[in-house]
C-alpha cells in the first residue's frame, strides 16, 4: 500500500504551461500526469492513487475551486496545491479553508513548487499511515464482544478490576480474563497502550 | 364672376374690330400713296420715277407676323381697287389681279429676309444686302411682271424701255421708302418719344436743311445754268442722317429728296428738265438709285457698329461689375483668399489674409506665394503651383497631409487651402482659399485623447486579465527553464529532451511579446492613421487581448469571420477601440444574466460594405431606449458612464460608416457597424464561406 509511487497530477487548460510544469516535476523525479481540464482529471479518476494535485484555479469549465469540492464529496484526500495567475486573496483563502494544502502565485518559484509537491506528498503519505492504522485498530475493535468492549470502555476510563467488577455485577476475575482477552484482541501489552489506542479509536467513556 | 366669362368674348370683340381697323387703316393708307404716286406722274406716259405703295406693303408685312397678313391683303386689295377706279385706261380687274401679283411678290420678299436676315431688317450690313436683294430683285421683278406681260400681248412699242423704267419705279419705291415705313409701322412715335431734345433738335435741323437745300436745288438750279455736280448739293445732309439717325434716318431724307427732286421734274424745273420726260424719268431713277443704294448700306453698316460698340460696352461694363462683385465676394469670405498668377506672384489678398498671417496687403501684393509657407515647405510641387497650373482644375493641398503656413512673425499654423482656377483679363489666376486648421487640429487632438483615455479605462479594468496573459508564457517559460537547469544536473543529461525544451521557451517567448505587441498597439496614442485594414485582423487582435478576461467572466467569445479579407480605409486603432467598446459592452450585459454565456463576432462583406456585428446572449434592451443608446451620457448599466457606444458612433461615423443595435428582450442585444468596403482590396480567393473560430 504505501509502497505505491505517488503521482503528481497537473492540472493546468494552458497547454505549453502544463507540459512545462510536468516537465519541471519530472525532471525532479516525480511521476507526473497532465489534464487540459477538471473532467479530463475526474474521468481518469485516480482516487485511490498516491500523490497530489497541481491545480490551476481559473480554467474553463469547472475551476479549481469547483473541483476541489467535488472531490471532498468524493471523500478523494489527494492534497491539493493550488496555482493562480492572478494570486487574489479571497480565492486563495477559500482554497486553504477548503483543505488546500498550498496556494502559488505564477510564475511558479522551482523551489515553492517542488517545496509544496513535497509537503503534500508528504501529507498524503501521513494521512495514508493514519487510514492504515486507523483500519486496522477498527477491525481489531471488531473482534471483540460486547462484554468485553463494555470492560475496554471502563479500563480506560480508570476503574479498577474491583469496581467495574460491581458496577457490571460480575465477579473481579472474571473482568481480569476479559481485560487480558481485550489487550491480545488489540495487540497491545500496556495499559498506556491501550488508552492510546482507545484515542485513536475515539472511543468514548460511557 | 362674370368678368371672367366676358372677358375672353372681349378679347374676341377687341381683335376683330383691331383686325378691321388694320384692313381700313392700309387700305386707305395704300390708297392715299397711290393717288400721290398718281399725282407724281409724268405726263402723258403714265409713268413716275418710284412708286411708294408697294413699300407700304412690304414694310406693314415685314413688322407683323404671318398670322395677320391676311389683314393687309384684304386691305391691299379694297386699296388698289379704289386708287385704279376711274382710270380709264386700268380696269379694276387689272388693279386687282395686280395686286395679288404684288401681294405674293412682297410675301415672298419679306419670307426671304426673314429666313436670310434674321427677324430685326436692317441691323447689318448683310441684312441690309439681304434687303436690297428682296426689295430691289425679287418683288419689282415679280411686281411688274403682270403690266409687262400687258403690255407684251398689246404689243405696244418701247417694250425694253418701259419694261426698265417701270421695274426700276417699284425697286426704287421699295428701297427707299420701305425702312422709313417699317420703322413707322413698327416703333410709331416711339422714337420721338424716347429721343432726348438734343436729339429731336438735330432732326428737325437737318430735316429742315434738307428740304431747304433740295428746294433750292431742284427747283432753281437748270441745266442750263447750273453745273451738274449741284445736285450733289444735299449728300451732306443725307449722309448726316446716315450717320446720326441710321436706316430710317436715310430713308426718310432719301424719301424727301426723291419728293422733291420728282416733284420739281415733273413741273418741268430744276437740274431734270427740259428734255422728254421719258429721259427725266430713267435719268432721276438712276440718279437715285446711285444715291441711295451705297447710303442705306452705309448707314446698316453705321448702325451695326454702334450696336456692336454698345453691346461691347456693357458687357465691358458688366464685366467690370462682375471683377469688381468678385472683389467684394473675396473681400467678405470669412476664409483668408488670395490669388497667385501663374509667375507664382500674388495678385490679391483679403484682409482675412492679413489677419491670417499678419502681413499688411501691400506686403503682400506682388510678393512670391512661397512667402506664405516656412522654408522646409516651399520647394514642394503643390505649393509652387507648378502641377495647378499644368492642369488647371480645383483641388485641395494640405488636407490630410502636413501642411503649415509661415506668419509674418515666424510662427507656424496648420492649413488648407483650396485652389480654383480663375479666368481673368490678364490670364489664369489661381484663387486660393486658406482655412486656418489650429482649431480644428485642438479639436482633433482633444477628441483623440478622449478616445484614448477611454480605452484607458477600458483596458484598465482588464488589467489583471492582461497580466494573465502575458504570465502565462512567462510562468512556462520559468518552469522549462527550471527543468532545463534539473536535466543538465544529471550525469547523462537527456539533451534532446533539453533541445524541445529550449524550442519551447522560444515559442513561450515568442507568444509573450505577441501579447504584448497587441496590448501596446491597443494602448498607441499617437497620430490618426488611415490606411487599409482588415476588420478580420481587428477582431483576432482584440478578442485575444479579451481572451482572458472572457475567460474570467466565464464567456465565450465565438468568431465567425468571413473568409475574405474584410479591408476598410480607416484608423486600426480607432476600430480597435469600437470593437473593444462593443465586446466589453456585451460582456457587461451578460455578466448581469444567465446560463448561456456567451459573445459571438461576426464580420461579412454585404454589397460594398463591411459588415461586424457584435452579439450577446445577455438580458436585451428594451425597444423604447435603443434610439438613445448612442447618445452620449446615456448608460442601461448603473455605473456606466455611457461614453462608450457615443464614441464608438462618432468613431464608425468619421469612417463613413453606421452603427445602430437591435436588441430582443431576453435574448440578448447584438451591435451592427458598417463601413465601406475598401475596393483596392476586395479582391481575394474565396475558400469556404466562413470560418468559425472558437477562443474558447
Amino acid at each position: 500500500m504505501t509502497e505505491r509511487v505517488p503521482v503528481v497530477h497537473v492540472i493546468d487548460d494552458d497547454d505549453s504551461v502544463r507540459k512545462a510544469v510536468t516537465r519541471l516535476l519530472k525532471a525532479a523525479g516525480y511521476e507526473t500526469q497532465g489534464y487540459a481540464n477538471a473532467g479530463e482529471f475526474l474521468l481518469a479518476a485516480p482516487s485511490a492513487a498516491a500523490g497530489c494535485l497541481v491545480l490551476d484555479v481559473r480554467m474553463p469549465g469547472p475551476s479549481g475551486l469547483e473541483l476541489q469540492a467535488a472531490l471532498k464529496r468524493q471523500g478523494n484526500s489527494l492534497p491539493i496545491i493550488f496555482v493562480s495567475g492572478h494570486g487574489d486573496i479571497p480565492m486563495s483563502v477559500q482554497a486553504i479553508k477548503a483543505g488546500a494544502v498550498d496556494f502559488l502565485t505564477k510564475p511558479v518559484q522551482r523551489q515553492s513548487l517542488l517545496a509544496a509537491v513535497s509537503n503534500a506528498l508528504e501529507v498524503n503519505r501521513a494521512a495514508a499511515s493514519d487510514r492504515a492504522r486507523a483500519e486496522f485498530l477498527q477491525s481489531c475493535f471488531q473482534l471483540l464482544t460486547d462484554r468485553e468492549r463494555e470492560i475496554f470502555r471502563l479500563v480506560v476510563q480508570g476503574r479498577l478490576n474491583k469496581q467495574i467488577a460491581s458496577a457490571l455485577g460480575i465477579a473481579e476475575r472474571t473482568v481480569k480474563a476479559h481485560r487480558a482477552q481485550v489487550m491480545e484482541k488489540m495487540q497491545v501489552n500496556t495499559l498506556a497502550d491501550l488508552v492510546r489506542v482507545a484515542g485513536e479509536l475515539a472511543l468514548e467513556g460511557s | 364672376m362674370n368678368k371672367p366669362k366676358s372677358s375672353p368674348r372681349n378679347q374676341q370683340l377687341r381683335q376683330a374690330i383691331r383686325a378691321t381697323l388694320v384692313v381700313i387703316g392700309f387700305a386707305l393708307a395704300f390708297f392715299l400713296l397711290q393717288r400721290l404716286t398718281f399725282l407724281l406722274r409724268f405726263p402723258p406716259y403714265e409713268r413716275t420715277t418710284f412708286w411708294v405703295p408697294g413699300a407700304l406693303t412690304f414694310s406693314a408685312l415685314l413688322v407683323t407676323s404671318w398670322r395677320n397678313w391676311w389683314q393687309h391683303y384684304l386691305g391691299l386689295c379694297l386699296g388698289a381697287t379704289a386708287a385704279y377706279s376711274g382710270d380709264p385706261q386700268i380696269p379694276a380687274g387689272v388693279a386687282l389681279l395686280s395686286a395679288q401679283f404684288h401681294f405674293l411678290s412682297v410675301a415672298t420678299g419679306v419670307g426671304l429676309i426673314r429666313r436670310f436676315a434674321g427677324d430685326i431688317p436692317f441691323a447689318s450690313v448683310n441684312s441690309m444686302l439681304a434687303f436690297v436683294f428682296a426689295a430691289g430683285i425679287v418683288v419689282p421683278v415679280a411686281t411688274s411682271v403682270p403690266g409687262d406681260l400687258v403690255s407684251l400681248i398689246q404689243g405696244k412699242p418701247d417694250f425694253w424701255p418701259i419694261a426698265i423704267r417701270s421695274y426700276l419705279c417699284v425697286a426704287l419705291g421699295m428701297l427707299i421708302a420701305t425702312p422709313a415705313l417699317s420703322a413707322l409701322l413698327g416703333q410709331g412715335l416711339g422714337w420721338w418719344r424716347s429721343a432726348t431734345p438734343r436729339r429731336l433738335l438735330e432732326a428737325v435741323t437737318l430735316a429742315v436743311a434738307l428740304v431747304v437745300v433740295g428746294i433750292w436745288v431742284f427747283t432753281t438750279a437748270s441745266p442750263a445754268h447750273a453745273l451738274p455736280a449741284l445736285i450733289y448739293a444735299p449728300m451732306p445732309f443725307l449722309l448726316w442722317a446716315a450717320l446720326r439717325f441710321e436706316v430710317p434716318g436715310a430713308s426718310w431724307a432719301l424719301l424727301a429728296i426723291a419728293y422733291l427732286s420728282t416733284w420739281n421734274a415733273i413741273n418741268d424745273r430744276g437740274p431734270f428738265s427740259g428734255r422728254s420726260p421719258d429721259d427725266h424719268v430713267l435719268q432721276l431713277q438712276l440718279f437715285l438709285l446711285a444715291v441711295s443704294l451705297p447710303l442705306l448700306l452705309m448707314a446698316a453698316g453705321v448702325g451695326e457698329r454702334r450696336r456692336a460698340y454698345s453691346l461691347l460696352l456693357d458687357e465691358m461694363q458688366e464685366r467690370g461689375k462682375t471683377e469688381e462683385r468678385f472683389r467684394l465676394v473675396v473681400e467678405s469670405t470669412p476664409n483668408a483668399m488670395l490669388m497667385v498668377n501663374r509667375l507664382g506672384e500674388i495678385v490679391l489678398a483679403n484682409q482675412q489674409t492679413e489677419r491670417l498671417f499678419g502681413f499688411r496687403q501691400d506686403e503682400l501684393l506682388g510678393q512670391p506665394f512661397e512667402l506664405l509657407f516656412p522654408e522646409r515647405l516651399r520647394t514642394a510641387p503643390a505649393i509652387s503651383l507648378r502641377e495647378f497650373f499644368a492642369a488647371p482644375a480645383f483641388r485641395g493641398i494640405g488636407n490630410g497631409a502636413e501642411l503649415f503656413g509661415l506668419r509674418k512673425n515666424g510662427s507656424e499654423f496648420p492649413l488648407e487651402i483650396g485652389l480654383t482656377p480663375i479666368e481673368s483679363p490678364s490670364g489664369l489666376l489661381a484663387l486660393a482659399a486658406v482655412t486656418d486648421n489650429t482649431e480644428r487640429r485642438r479639436a482633433e487632438e482633444a477628441r483623440r485623447e478622449l478616445v484614448h483615455a477611454s480605452r484607458l479605462a477600458v483596458l484598465s479594468e482588464f488589467t489583471a486579465s492582461i497580466a494573465h496573459e502575458i504570465n502565462q508564457p512567462l510562468g512556462a517559460i520559468l518552469s522549462n527553464a527550471d527543468a532545463a537547469e534539473l536535466l543538465l544536473e544529471s550525469s547523462t543529461p537527456p539533451l534532446d529532451e533539453v533541445r524541445r525544451i529550449l524550442a519551447d521557451i522560444r515559442s513561450d517567448d515568442l507568444r509573450a511579446s505577441e501579447v504584448i505587441r497587441k496590448l501596446r498597439a491597443l494602448l498607441r496614442r499617437g497620430e490618426v492613421e488611415r490606411q487599409p485594414v482588415d476588420l478580420n485582423g481587428v477582431v483576432r487582435d482584440v478578442s485575444t487581448i479579451l481572451r482572458a478576461e472572457a475567460q474570467r467572466r466565464d464567456i465565450e467569445i465565438k468568431l465567425q469571420l468571413a473568409t475574405n479579407p474584410c479591408v476598410v480605409w480607416g484608423d486600426r486603432v480607432h476600430l480597435q477601440q469600437v470593437l473593444l467598446n462593443l465586446i466589453v459592452n456585451g460582456f457587461e450585459a451578460i455578466s448581469e444574466s444567465g446560463s448561456e454565456r456567451r459573445v459571438t463576432i461576426v464580420t461579412a462583406e454585404v454589397a460594398g460594405e463591411v459588415l461586424v456585428s457584435v452579439a450577446d446572449s445577455g438580458s436585451g434592451i428594451p425597444a423604447e431606449r435603443l434610439p438613445r443608446l448612442f447618445e452620449r451620457f446615456f448608460s442601461t448599466k448603473q455605473d456606466g458612464m455611457g461614453m462608450g457606444l457615443a464614441i464608438s458612433r462618432s468613431l464608425v461615423e468619421e469612417h463613413g460608416g453606421r452603427i445602430w443595435a437591435d436588441s430582443t428582450p431576453g435574448q440578448g442585444t447584438t451591435f451592427h457597424f458598417a463601413l465601406p468596403l475598401e475596393p483596392a482590396a476586395a479582391a481575394a480567393t474565396p475558400e469556404s464561406p466562413i470560418v468559425v473560430e472558437s477562443l474558447q
